[in-house]
């Protein structure tokens, strides 16, 4: 198995290191010291298995897992816990509380075979990302444009557009592609400041310009910058709520 | 207000009966002379709500004398000249008028005396509950930031990175490993102490934050240098216990902990004219960071140093693109 160690702090990946040469079917093919360098590292090396710290400079753990397209098993290791549950939601394979010893770490790596073996022997098996079900309220997204790393503060976004799979987010400079629902987007970015007026449109409160209508009890929502986007019946009377008319 | 009312039927009924004279002269006295007063005894409520109290100089007696003196010239003239005025044809009455206008001095200057005194009494009481209360609210902040500094020293997420750093230098390098252990202890020992006093020198500040700045210097290597330009005379300049700490909290946080290049802190401090100026610069990123005004401990640190020395704009902060700085411009007592 190939592995990667990202944290920003050189000590606490060197424990890893260390604790990790009892297992020499793992190999540590690279270390990162932020999540920009583990964002590439991973998507050229595509290790088996990654080390991850939680709270890094300029993007988390998190938001760097959500920016891969290799998913390599995850072993979370942090010293606050209050990022546990997320982090099972996240799928992690396992999670380490720092600082560690070596039987725990075992634990962890025992773990990491056992789902490793099953993901080999049945390709099938792949588990897509899930997004956290939390409380959070979202500030920013960070998205990958070509091979560039952006975080858009939730500020920026002036709509935001089902594709598929994906949703592209228009902000006033570009337009970024982002695997995410919906959904989850509807439930996560700031109340007051978004609204979702179609199944596939949520529009940024600010920048509504006008309403206009466009057939029967269908509307055309004009957006600052020229953006034009479908409104549906509901979400014309969630309109109607947050804007007051 | 009714007290005044009484006054003046009282004295109408005195006069009316004892010296029997017509009701209507009587009341007329009356209402003119205790009128008088009480009309410039609300003047002088007025005056008062508007100076302070201060020392309780000669200067302060002094003037509550001229007081009195003035309002008894005032009372008195205006009395005379008015009574003269609208009886003149009845000889008796200025007659008297005239005999008791050493009788009315007397009291008027009584009653300005009064007065001023219950006026005095009113602000010095308002005055003392002000104090308990500003008092009561200090008390609560410095509680507040003690618990803040200890609940952030004790922050979870410090300390057991530091174990981890530690769990990991036993293997690498036990020597290091050992100084870490030390310096942590030495931090969380003076944490745990600072409350006792309420102040303390910046040399003795500076130790703490020292300590706190060389284990972060140990978790993140070569990435954290720390300058300091601090001049002599300010070592021995009295601070509020652990006013920088969250200074510094920030600095590590802003420039350490969400930046990827390397981080100078720089800490500089100088005294002129019986100011301490002490500036902290940290490197930041203002892209990650949506600004967000001031933090909580800036807040704090700010209230702190407003109750303490009583005034306002000890704290001004500068952003530039890339860097941060927070100065604190501190009055040095004697």
């Amino acid at each position: 198995m190939r592995a990667i160690i990202i944290d920003d702090e050189v000590l606490a990946r060197d424990i890893v290191s260390a604790y990790i040469k009892d297992f020499p079917e793992i190999e540590v093919i690279g270390e990162c010291s932020n999540g920009f360098e583990g964002v590439k590292m991973i998507n050229e090396q595509k290790p088996d298995l990654i080390f991850l710290d939680i709270q890094m400079p300029k993007i988390t753990g998190f938001e760097m897992l959500e920016l891969l397209d290799h998913e390599p098993l995850v072993i979370f290791s942090t010293a606050f816990d209050q990022y546990a549950i997320k982090a099972f939601e996240l799928s992690a394979t396992d999670y380490l509380l720092k600082p560690y010893d070596k039987g725990r770490f075992a634990e962890a790596i025992a773990k990491v075979k056992e789902k490793f073996t099953l993901q080999t022997s049945d390709h099938t098996a792949k588990t897509p990302i899930i997004y956290p079900q939390q409380e959070d309220v979202l500030d920013r997204i960070v998205v990958k444009l070509g091979n560039k790393i952006n975080i858009i503060s939730t500020e920026e976004i002036i709509y935001i557009e089902a594709q598929d799979d994906y949703v592209s987010i228009h902000t006033t400079e570009a337009k970024y592609l982002k695997q995410i629902t919906m959904k989850y987007l509807e439930a996560h970015l700031p109340q007051d400041q978004f609204v979702r007026t179609h199944r596939s449109y949520i529009a940024a409160i600010n920048a509504i310009d006008k309403i206009e209508v466009y057939e029967k009890e269908s509307y055309i929502l004009h957006l600052k910058h020229g953006a034009k986007i479908n409104v549906s019946r509901s979400g014309y009377s969630k309109l109607k709520q947050v804007l007051n008319f | 207000m009714t007290v005044w009312a009484m006054i003046i039927i009282t004295h109408t009924v005195f006069l009316h009966l004892y010296y029997e004279f017509p009701l209507v002269q009587s009341a007329t006295d009356s209402v003119v002379f205790n009128g008088t007063i009480a009309g410039l005894g609300f003047f002088y409520g007025f005056a008062f709500r508007f100076i302070s109290l201060g020392n309780h100089s000669v200067n302060t007696t002094v003037s509550y004398a001229a007081l009195i003196l003035a309002g008894m010239l005032i009372v008195l003239l205006s009395f005379k000249h008015v009574m003269l005025f609208i009886f003149a044809t009845d000889a008796t009455f200025v007659l008297f008028v005239n005999d008791t206008l050493i009788l009315r001095a007397t009291a008027s200057g009584l009653y300005f005396a009064i007065i001023i005194l219950l006026y005095y009494l009113l602000k010095y009481t308002e005055d003392l509950h002000e104090k308990v209360l500003n008092e009561a609210n200090l008390q609560q902040i410095i509680q507040q930031t003690a618990l803040d500094a200890l609940k952030s020293q004790l922050n979870p997420h410090f300390i057991f990175n530091s174990l981890n750093s530690i769990s990991s230098l036993t293997i690498s390098n036990p020597e290091k490993a050992q100084q870490m252990v030390i310096k942590l202890s030495d931090f969380l020992r003076r944490s745990l102490q600072n409350g006792d006093k309420k102040t303390r020198t910046l040399a003795q500040e500076m130790e703490t934050i020292q300590l706190y700045l060389d284990i972060e210097k140990i978790r993140f290597g070569d990435r954290l240098s720390v300058l300091y330009k601090i001049s002599d005379e300010c070592l021995s300049v009295q601070l509020p216990n652990m006013i920088l700490q969250p200074l510094f909290e920030n600095a590590i946080k802003f420039g350490l902990y969400d930046t990827l290049d390397d981080v100078e802190i720089i800490t500089s401090a100088v005294v002129d004219k019986s100011i301490l100026t002490i500036t902290i610069t940290n490197p930041y990123d203002s892209k990650t960071q949506p600004p967000k005004g001031k933090g909580i401990g800036l807040k704090n640190t700010e209230q702190r140093l407003k109750i303490h020395y009583r005034l306002d704009h000890v704290i001004v902060t500068t952003k530039t693109n890339d860097t941060f700085a927070v100065t604190l411009n501190i009055p040095v007592s004697l």
